[in-house]
């Protein structure tokens, strides 16, 4: 769990705003379309090379401030975007780039029978931006996702 | 008190966005204070205070008589190893239950500054370096520290089977005296530490002149925000603005419990680099004690969360709580500075500001601050005192025997 900073750029960007006080806002959907509505969480990013849908929530609904929160997430194949992947292991962190520093725990992974990650014990112990890591492994090859969060 | 210049984060505050919320202004006040949107919902985050976090690793945790027998323990000198120290030689009650030095002094000195036990069961981590995951850990390490208590866990076990009285009410608490069975003293020294934790939960500060103020400021009621003077509210708007000090002392503990390098120098008089959290985290991995250890009363079993170790720990210590700051002087997991204008400075300069030769907070920088702010910042802190958590909890009880009837 040594991931930080300093891979691919596209982000899907979270912008903070100041009617949201202790909550991360709004996502950039654009591969929204492509999921189908009963099943598609609240924000999707693309992993940095394109092989990757990352749909997440966070769970419970708002991301606090110096409490611990959980995600669910599921992993899809960007060509065949219908059901999450069973053939891929994840695993998430998240860091404070202009602190140079991430968490201070280390989040538990479990995945369900129907492919879907559950992440628990993530913790911001700070207000400011962060960037959430989603880092995807298929057949010896690991891609990146993240979003950045700004917290209040 | 650890302001860091996020100057990006505060930029985005002032957004236009921002300026157009609406302000409140301070009625009653001689001098007209306003708070922006942004300003009262980072004030909301600091009060109120609500009641302590359950611990389910202790069950005794709320117990009176735990409680009531705890307070007894914490007074009692004859658990040091002398007879001569206890829990209050160094948690004083008339010092906000801190001691005023920089530097414990107990059945010896000790590197560290002592923390007050005022709120200490909102506390995630215990201990400067974070090396206890519950009060009942942290109560145990000083009975037998060497320079605390020098305590002996066998000849403590020893005092409770022949002090009549002791016993009586241990036994009130925990069920009949264990014996001579197969670890019996451990369990004994847990339960004495399950006591005094279950006392020093009692210990909650949380109706200070800044909590009516910030009630009156969610509620709009003016006479209650003229708790604090003018001064104070100007340093409270600094306070969740300009001087960055909610990145760190946010939530109503004011404090987020957790560990940050501020590049504090070392008290001259102390040898060697402290690393704080870097072998706190070592030495809570080793505590036999901790949450997922065999003492841990909670049913069914949660796994405690899992802690990072990494370089970047070096020299950390943890966030203390500002609640009751103007009253447990001196500052610093060292005492490093006197008075709470030294640590001001230390901020608005960052003169002396030292590397631990390791990864620390980056975004630190000399806040320069006016000497004006600076006596704002301080009124404001001066309203974060509540010292007196209930009279009877500040002396010892009579007997350690709890009587429902009786104080």
């Amino acid at each position: 769990m040594n991931r930080r900073p300093g891979a691919g750029r596209r982000v899907a960007r979270m912008t903070g705003t100041l009617a949201c006080l202790a909550a991360a806002s709004c996502a950039t959907p654009r591969h929204e379309a492509a999921l189908p509505p009963a099943v598609t969480p609240d924000r999707l990013v693309t992993s940095n090379d394109g092989a990757f849908i990352i749909a997440w929530r966070i769970e419970p609904e708002t991301l606090p401030l110096n409490e611990a929160f959980g995600l669910r997430i599921e992993v899809r194949d960007a060509r065949q975007p219908g059901i999450p992947l069973r053939d891929v292991m994840l695993s998430v962190d998240a860091a404070m780039p202009e602190h140079g520093h991430g968490m201070n725990v280390i989040p538990g992974v479990m995945r369900d029978r129907d492919g879907v990650f559950h992440i628990r014990d993530m913790r911001f112990h700070m207000p400011g931006r962060w960037e959430l890591y989603f880092d995807v492994s298929r057949g010896g090859v690991t891609e990146r996702a993240q979003v950045e969060v700004h917290l209040e | 008190m650890m302001p860091l210049a996020a100057r990006t984060a505060l930029r985005r505050a002032a957004a236009p966005g921002a300026l157009l919320a609406m302000a409140v202004c301070v009625a009653g006040a001689q001098e007209a204070i306003t708070f922006t949107d942004v300003e009262r919902a980072r004030i909301a985050q600091l009060s109120p205070l609500g009641d302590p976090p359950p611990d389910p690793t202790n069950r005794h945790a709320d117990d009176p008589a735990a409680a009531h027998l705890g307070r007894f323990l914490f007074h009692d000198e004859r658990l040091s190893g002398a007879g001569d120290v206890s829990c209050a030689t160094c948690h004083d009650p008339a010092r906000a239950f801190a001691d005023g030095r920089a530097r414990a002094q107990g059945a010896g000195l000790g590197p560290r500054n002592t923390p007050s036990l005022l709120n200490a069961a909102y506390q995630r981590w215990l201990f400067w370096d974070g090396r206890a995951d519950s009060l009942w850990a942290q109560a145990l390490q000083p009975l037998e520290r060497d320079i605390e208590m020098n305590g002996d866990r066998r000849a403590i076990a020893g005092l409770i089977e022949r002090d009549p009285a002791l016993r009586e009410a241990y036994e009130g608490v925990f069920g009949p005296w264990p014996g001579n069975e197969a670890g019996m003293v451990d369990r004994v020294f847990v339960n004495v530490a399950k006591a005094i934790a279950a006392y020093e939960r009692t210990l909650v500060s949380r109706n200070s002149s800044f909590d009516r103020f910030a009630s009156g400021l969610a509620n709009g009621d003016p006479s209650a925000m003229a708790a604090i003077s003018p001064a104070a509210q100007r340093g409270l708007k600094l306070f969740v603005g300009k001087a960055g000090c909610r990145m760190c002392h946010h939530g109503p503990l004011i404090s987020d419990g957790e560990f940050h390098n501020i590049g504090v120098p070392p008290h001259p008089e102390v040898p060697g680099r402290d690393s704080g959290r870097y072998d706190g985290v070592r030495l809570l991995a080793a505590n036999p004690y901790r949450e997922d250890g065999a003492f841990n009363d909670a049913d069914p079993y949660v796994r405690p969360v899992q802690v990072r170790q990494g370089p970047e720990l070096w020299g950390q210590f943890r966030t203390p709580s500002l609640r009751n700051v103007a009253v447990t002087a001196p500052y610093m997991h060292q005492g490093q500075f006197e008075t709470l204008r030294d640590v001001i400075v230390f901020y608005s300069t960052r003169d002396g500001a030292v590397s631990a030769g390791h990864h620390q907070e980056q975004i630190l920088a000399p806040l320069e601050l006016t000497e004006a702010e600076i006596d704002d910042l301080i009124a404001f802190l001066q309203t974060l005192t509540d010292t007196n958590p209930g009279a009877d909890l500040l002396v010892p009880p009579q007997s350690p025997i709890f009587r429902r009837d009786a104080p």
